[in-house]
């Protein structure tokens, strides 16, 4: 694994660098000026100006560019325009809400994607599996917003059950950190596990045909002991490759939920950032977000030859 | 009393999941906000505030006017006088306890409360009064009232008195100035900007700031004023989506909202007893005109437009009603208010039709640039059906706020839906409002006449003369028809009934006596 890990590395670097030029270059093309947001909507052209100086984006884009990166290298990732704070301290404040919302769905996506899977694909009677795929088939349906509404429509104002608004960080109070994220945790991960379920019913119908699957019958191996060892480990190939991608969608989704349910993590600061141009806290937000899909894929690659010995790393 | 569940209880049967069984067993968080809360008259000390607005706390903007900072900068930085946003000419004395003005009314004398401290412990003197007004007039300061403050030359008498002398009549402008220009703290400013060190002398403290999230204030146990703030805490959180900050208010974690749209506000106020509308103060929503160039170089287009717009469905429509349609800038109430020359414009398809037919207009493209917002993209559908009616082609332009800003600022935005604050008397708007003012104004249009009118109405200072010169501008405006007032509307927050003693200065809400009913 290391010498896969080495080999993978320059490419690694390159496409972060790539991703650098781009995250830097993408938001200045957006047209408008950020320090005419930092000034109010009534500034006259007189004070912008001179924010714009204050900001220092009056300077060339090459400085302004090694200037970042030459940050980046020594820890600093910069200033927030809108906020004047730096913005490794923006992002910590909210790293902890959104790992928390996307570690605890992570969970969920897994379970309902892979459990209602494995029914769908095992299921023997008729109703049981038109209910499964009924469930299914309603999640791929539902944009995780409409689920997040429906939840907070049922448990937050129908049954006040669970709050539907705010934060409280699970290291904070375990207990009612827990409450809070449970709702948006769901809204979150039931429509994507829809998918992730189809890939693994599908693939578990196709590997039952396989002849090993009838030599393990043959051989009067139990119904469950084929299921698990022989059909499902076979069949969850698909299905880790889909959670790796769906991880990625997990926190672009999680820009949606966190705004319905009022969380205030990196989605909401993203959002925040676009909103005023806020170019630094753009630029690591992208940089950072490609990060995180390229450790996932290197990962689900791991993860992949792990399950199946045909498929080796490199 | 509050509920709790155990073990095996109605949450694992609702949920079904593993993680349900974390959650029974333990008391529940929806019951754990303000107890007892119910409308009552009798406001017990202590418990939490919790307000929500659509933008996240700007510290930066302390010395402007801004609904980011609407519900929690009175509460830490003070001003010498505040104003009623409700009625600008209804003045009361903060951290003054008199101010008297000269009989030439170019200078006031205002005496301070010798009793009051920062929350650092430094007593207030006249030397903040002045350090403040020095720190709005910087470059980059977003004061609104600069142009007012230019003007002025603030002198200490001692520690708690200082004379103010202007160059223009003070009378008109001295408390809606004084009032956005709330005095901060000469050794902690430079850590306002990034909102390291909010020091104020307000009845709250700032506890935490996470920035672009929420504001945390608690009581400040030392405040100039026995028996005040009656809450124990503020909690001021950002909830940009609309959905979410009703969310926040039917489950009773917010009890106070800000940013939402009025017919989001009337969802849940309509037959409820539990919200209700808060007015905040006046807004004024105007379509500028492109007189530069273009169809409205001729003013007799600009007229027709005037006729065209049906103020009235814009008011019911988008405004739930709750707005004004008299087409003059100055709110109700502004001293001189020229109510004669209310509705110049009433609604007339035919005569807008033939006005445009005479000029050559018809088929005339018209651009109308938009910040990107619900209230704004709402009256502009209005308007587009309206000036389709009468033979020209409206086409929105919908700009994200950096954009629209830039635009606005620099002249080159076109026709354009705007929002202003109605922040004080005629005098005072036209010296600060960005589409009124002489420098670095938004609006299209320039003339030595209107400068010349401007001027009067700034020299005038009430009176006779006042009241002449203000009916003068506000002819020429009309007959310019540069811009077109489409309607004069509150701001709209939702409170909770059990919320009371709640009231507004221009720079927010003064939250020194306000409490929940229990």
């Amino acid at each position: 694994m290391t010498r896969y890990l080495l080999r993978r590395t320059p490419s690694i670097l390159l496409v972060l660098f790539a991703t650098s030029v781009i995250a830097f270059l993408l938001p200045r093309l957006v047209p408008g000026d950020p320090a005419a947001v930092v000034a109010g909507p009534d500034a006259p052209p007189e004070t912008i100006a001179a924010i714009r100086t204050q900001l220092g984006l009056d300077k060339p884009l090459i400085t302004q560019y090694f200037d970042w990166i030459g940050g980046l290298f020594t820890g600093d990732l910069g200033q927030s325009l809108q906020f004047r704070r730096p913005v490794a301290e923006l992002i910590g404040a909210r790293v902890g809400s959104t790992v928390q919302l996307a570690l605890l769905a992570g969970l969920f996506l897994v379970i309902f994607g892979i459990g209602l899977g494995i029914l769908a694909g095992s299921a023997r009677s008729r109703w049981a599996r038109t209910l499964v795929e009924g469930t299914n088939t309603g999640f791929l349906a539902a944009p995780p917003f409409l689920v997040g509404l429906l939840l907070i429509l049922v448990f937050g104002v129908i049954v006040r059950l669970l709050p539907t608004s705010g934060e409280i960080s699970v290291l904070d109070n375990p207990n009612f950190g827990f409450q809070y994220l449970l709702l948006p945790a769901l809204a979150l991960a039931l429509p994507m596990s829809a998918g992730v379920a189809r890939l693994v019913q599908t693939s578990m119908l196709a590997v039952r045909q396989e002849d090993f699957v009838d030599l393990a019958v043959a051989k009067g191996v139990p119904p469950l002991r084929i299921s698990i060892r022989h059909v499902l480990r076979n069949s969850l190939g698909p299905a880790v490759v889909a959670l790796g991608i769906r991880f990625g969608d997990l926190l672009a989704g999680a820009v949606v939920i966190e705004a319905i349910f009022a969380r205030n993590g990196l989605g909401q600061l993203a959002v925040a950032g676009a909103q005023g141009n806020d170019y630094p806290v753009m630029q690591v937000l992208i940089v950072g977000a490609v990060f995180v899909a390229v450790i996932a894929q290197l990962l689900t690659e791991i993860s992949l030859s792990a399950l199946d010995p045909r498929v080796r790393l490199g | 009393m509050r509920r709790r569940y155990r073990c095996g209880s109605a949450a694992a049967a609702l949920l079904m999941t593993v993680s349900t069984a974390a959650v029974a067993g333990c008391e529940l968080a929806v019951n754990a906000g303000n107890p007892g809360a119910n409308g009552s008259a009798n406001c017990a000390p202590g418990g939490t505030l919790v307000a929500a607005t659509a933008q996240p706390p700007i510290p930066a903007r302390v010395l402007a006017q801004g609904a980011a900072n609407f519900f929690w900068v009175r509460a830490v930085y003070e001003p010498l006088l505040t104003v009623n946003p409700l009625n600008v000419t209804e003045i009361k004395p903060v951290l003054a306890t008199e101010y008297r003005i000269a009989a030439d009314d170019r200078s006031v004398t205002l005496k301070l409360r010798n009793n009051v401290t920062f929350h650092s412990g430094r007593p207030f003197t006249s030397a903040d009064v002045v350090f403040t007004i020095k720190q709005a007039l910087t470059p980059t300061s977003p004061s609104d009232v600069k142009a007012i403050l230019s003007g002025w030359q603030v002198e200490p008498n001692g520690d708690h008195e200082v004379t103010i002398r202007s160059k223009t009549p003070l009378s008109a402008v001295l408390g809606s100035t004084l009032d956005l220009t709330p005095i901060v703290d000469s050794r902690t400013y430079a850590g306002v900007e990034n909102g390291s060190q909010l020091v104020g002398t307000g009845p709250f403290k700032v506890d935490s700031y996470q920035a672009g999230a929420q504001m945390v204030l608690t009581r400040n146990p030392n405040y100039w004023q026995p028996g005040q703030p009656v809450f124990d805490r503020i909690e001021n959180v950002a909830i940009p989506d609309s959905t979410a900050q009703l969310s926040a208010l039917r489950s009773g974690r917010a009890q106070l909202s800000f940013g939402l749209t009025t017919q989001d506000a009337q969802t849940i106020t309509r037959g409820n007893r539990q919200y209700e509308i808060f007015r905040t103060g006046g807004t004024v929503y105007p379509l500028v005109l492109e007189t530069r160039n273009g169809v409205f170089a001729d003013k007799t287009t600009r007229q027709a437009v005037g006729y065209a717009l049906d103020r009235g469905r814009i008011n019911q429509q988008v405004f739930g009603g709750l707005g004004r349609t008299t087409g003059l800038y100055w709110a109700d109430g502004t001293p001189d208010y020229p109510a004669d020359l209310e509705n110049r414009y009433g609604y007339d398809v035919k005569k807008a039709r033939q006005m445009i037919q005479q000029a050559g207009a018809t088929g005339a493209a018209v651009p109308i640039t938009i910040i990107n917002n619900p209230v704004l993209q709402a009256e502009y559908q209005i308007i587009a059906n309206n000036l389709t009616e009468v033979g020209l082609k409206p086409s929105l332009v919908a700009l994200a706020a950096p954009d629209y800003q830039q635009r606005v600022a620099n002249g080159t935005a076109g026709n354009f839906l705007s929002f202003r604050g109605q922040n004080g008397t005629a005098a005072f708007m036209v010296q600060t409002n960005a589409d009124l003012r002489l420098q670095g104004a938004h609006r299209q249009f320039a003339s030595p006449q209107y400068t010349d009118l401007v001027n009067q109405v700034i020299q005038a200072g009430g009176g006779k003369a006042g009241a002449a010169a203000l009916k003068n501008l506000t002819e020429y405006m009309l007959d310019e028809a540069f811009m077109h007032v489409l309607v004069q509307a509150p701001g709209v927050a939702v409170r909770s009934t059990a919320l009371q003693n709640a009231t507004m200065g221009l720079g927010g809400l003064r939250p020194h006596e306000t409490c929940l009913g229990r």
